[in-house]
């Protein structure tokens, strides 16, 4: 389903800043998989590494294309970027961050390979950091099935494993 | 060799089925991540767990000893370790990860007294392998105190320490105490050892030192002759300022937490010429007003926690570049800025206030009207709960003054609290100096999709030939959405930038001119709309969808 998805401020009341040839620069991304596009202000879209580069090398031109990363997922780190960009306080961030990390594995997964791909830290960091807490004190057993990780071990490679890593009771 | 069987999934609570991956194919994503992806979630989890991935399954053995960081901080109520089960544990982590991986972070914990030369042994592991991130915290344990030299490295960056240190006996002669890469330092001075000056020698041989930060230690006496170019942050707390005035000129960030401020701050303020941020927060209330003249500071938050006003505190800043002033507590703050883009006044810090007694806010209250009507060139203005109630107990006063707010433009209500619950008195206070100001909960949302409008609608445009676009805008920029949406009805219709010649046939053309431009009208004898196009269609096709008011 191709969709729009332009993002600005909808309070946009006075003539001038409705003009998009005004002072802000506004790109196309597009994402190749799925042919997406997507209109962000420079600013925002620069919070990735790899098109903050090509802006500054001078090779992007008003359409980026983007391969690799999905829509539904470049939406999202649009409106990430677009928030982290506008928002300086962090207990604001950090409100938002939460709410909007509040996502299925599967989308994290997209969102962090995605964002390792654009590399833009904030949102990496801020996505491994919820998958560290989705299994930070839990056991293998549970890790194993959150992460969906089959075991292939054997039971006496599992037990001598232990016994190396000096683990001090039973899984 | 037989695969073995599944392990059964004996139901846990903590096993929610949204947690899994739900991925038709059974496929595990996630180990078919880069291992840097994996080493990042990993290093969130404490060397001690990240260790016991290595059961999870065959990728997963020795992923963990590519691990760059290590931390011995996260002592898990799951599995008590007795002391001798630590050091024997992080000595089998020390012995067996990959010694071709450095260690780009260390952060360790003391639990117990551990033996002073197993730190050292630590220290020196992690020095021979390229630390760059060093966080030695031995709590309230009783060490001798450490050389300055033991932690010399050449690719030590940032570097916390919790630790009786010895400045004497290293520092006298040159050289001992070589960082030349270091750029963070943080000192935290242990508990049962008392406040001192940090040793001069720190900063000078520190030549790289961008951010300092003192926990309990003050800076040494001779700082007004101390020259650190490079020092853009400083973060005090607990210490007192030296006596002489600072010379930082390259500063840009200052944040004073429970620091005795001097009479002469205000000289203290006028050598930090680069400042863009200042926080300082104390408690109970500064004898001296302030005048801040730090013509590049941007950020000011100002936080005190006192109980009992004796004295309202007056800080006049000097800057034109001021943006956002926080203010938690009761002061005066004159700004000579047109506008202030957004202040956030807390009248308390919530749980102490709840706690106070009505005399107590009452002595607050009657300064509120006077401190809000310094602060009439606020655009956006964030009130918390005590503040609010605070106005409504002196609406009598409000009923009589006039709104002090002239650019005001939205004013953000705390958690909790309804637009509609504001009085008229208040909303008469707050938003008559300006029509257009408003009353929000939430500051403006941006993200907008318009796919759920435009996506799902048919193209209304059944006769349409041409869509001229306003000037500025190209062909090539309408979007596939857009684009269906207008030319959808008709495949034929284009999107234009210029409306093509007339020829003399007389071909039946219809378009649309979406300029509405007065002088032509659009050409046409039937309504080519399905409903009548407001002025600034083409934009609001974009900005549409929900208002979050």
């Amino acid at each position: 389903m191709k969709k729009l998805k332009f993002i600005g401020n909808p309070l946009l009341q006075s003539r001038e800043k409705i003009n998009m040839s005004s002072d802000k620069k506004w790109l196309t991304l597009k994402t190749t998989e799925d042919n997406e596009e997507f209109v962000v202000e420079e600013s925002v879209a620069i919070m990735s590494n790899v098109i903050k580069n090509m802006v500054e090398d001078g090779c992007a031109s008003s359409v980026i294309p983007v391969p690799r990363v999905k829509g539904n997922a470049m939406g999202k780190i649009i409106e990430f970027c677009k928030k982290h960009t506008e928002e300086s306080d962090e207990k604001v961030l950090k409100e938002f961050d939460a709410e909007f990390l509040n996502l299925g594995p599967d989308a994290l997964y997209d969102l962090m390979v995605s964002a390792n791909f654009l590399e833009i830290k904030v949102l990496l960091d801020s996505v491994t950091t919820k998958v560290a807490d989705m299994i930070k004190g839990k056991s293998s057993e549970e890790i194993r099935n959150i992460l969906k990780i089959e075991n292939d071990l054997s039971a006496e490679e599992i037990e001598e494993s232990r016994r190396e890593n000096c683990w001090t009771r039973q899984e | 060799m037989s695969k073995p069987s599944r392990p059964l999934k004996i139901g846990a609570p903590e096993m929610n089925s949204k947690l899994k991956i739900t991925n038709p194919n059974g496929e595990d994503r996630l180990s078919s991540l880069p291992d840097e992806l994996i080493h990042q979630i990993l290093s969130f989890l404490g060397t001690r767990q990240a260790v016991q991935t290595s059961i999870l399954s065959k990728r997963w053995k020795r992923m963990w000893t590519g691990l760059p960081v290590l931390s011995f901080d996260g002592y898990d109520q799951l599995f008590p370790y007795t002391h001798s089960g630590i050091i024997r544990f992080i000595d089998h982590v020390l012995e067996n990860r990959d010694q071709d991986t450095h260690v780009s972070c260390f952060k360790f914990l003391a639990v117990y007294p551990f033996p002073p030369n197993f730190v050292r042994r630590l220290i020196n592991y992690t020095i021979d392998h390229n630390v760059e991130e060093l966080d030695i915290d031995l709590q309230f344990h009783r060490y001798k105190p450490f050389k300055l030299s033991t932690f010399s490295s050449d690719t030590l960056k940032k570097l916390k320490l919790r630790v009786p240190l010895d400045y004497d006996e290293s520092l006298r002669t040159d050289s001992e105490w070589v960082l030349p890469a270091l750029k963070a330092l943080h000192l935290i001075r242990p508990p049962h050892m008392s406040s001192y000056n940090l040793s001069e020698y720190c900063l000078i041989w520190l030549p790289n030192l961008t951010t300092l930060s003192l926990d309990g230690i003050r800076l040494p006496e001779s700082m007004s002759s101390i020259s650190v170019p490079c020092l853009t942050t400083l973060i005090m707390k607990r210490a007192k300022l030296p006596e002489n005035v600072w010379d930082l000129p390259a500063l840009l960030s200052l944040e004073l937490d429970e620091v005795d401020l001097p009479a002469n701050m205000n000289d203290f303020f006028s050598a930090l010429v680069s400042v863009r941020d200042i926080t300082i927060s104390f408690s109970g209330s500064c004898k001296h007003n302030w005048i801040i003249s730090c013509p590049q500071l941007v950020h000011l938050k100002i936080c005190t926690n006192f109980s009992c006003i004796c004295w309202i505190h007056e800080i006049a800043v000097l800057s034109n570049k001021l943006r956002e002033l926080s203010l938690v507590g009761i002061f005066m703050v004159r700004s000579k800025v047109h506008e202030l883009e957004n202040v956030s006044v807390k009248l308390w810090d919530t749980n102490e206030f709840n706690d106070a007694t009505l005399d107590e806010k009452g002595l607050h209250y009657d300064f509120v009207i006077p401190m809000l009507s310094e602060l009439g060139n606020a655009r956006t203005l964030t009130l918390d709960s005590a503040m609010i109630e605070a106005l409504y107990t002196v609406s009598n006063s409000l009923g009589r003054v006039p709104s002090p707010f002239k650019n005001l433009k939205y004013v953000k209500l705390p958690q909790g609290n309804k637009e509609s619950g504001i009085s008229t008195t208040l909303r008469k206070y707050l938003l008559g100096g300006n029509p257009r100001a408003t009353i929000v909960t939430s500051l403006p949302q941006v993200l907008y999709t318009v796919s759920n409008h435009l996506g799902r609608v048919p193209s209304p445009f059944k006769n349409l030939k041409y869509v001229k676009l306003p000037q500025g805008n190209k062909e090539s920029g309408i979007s596939t959405t857009l684009r269906k949406y207008l030319l959808g009805g008709n495949p034929r219709a284009t999107i234009v930038t210029s409306l093509p010649q007339y020829s003399r046939k007389k071909k039946e053309k219809k378009h649309l001119n979406k300029q509405q431009d007065p002088d032509r009208p659009a050409r046409t004898s039937q309504p080519l709309l399905t409903h009548k196009l407001p002025l600034r269609l083409y934009i609001n096709l974009y900005n549409m969808s929900h208002s979050p008011f």
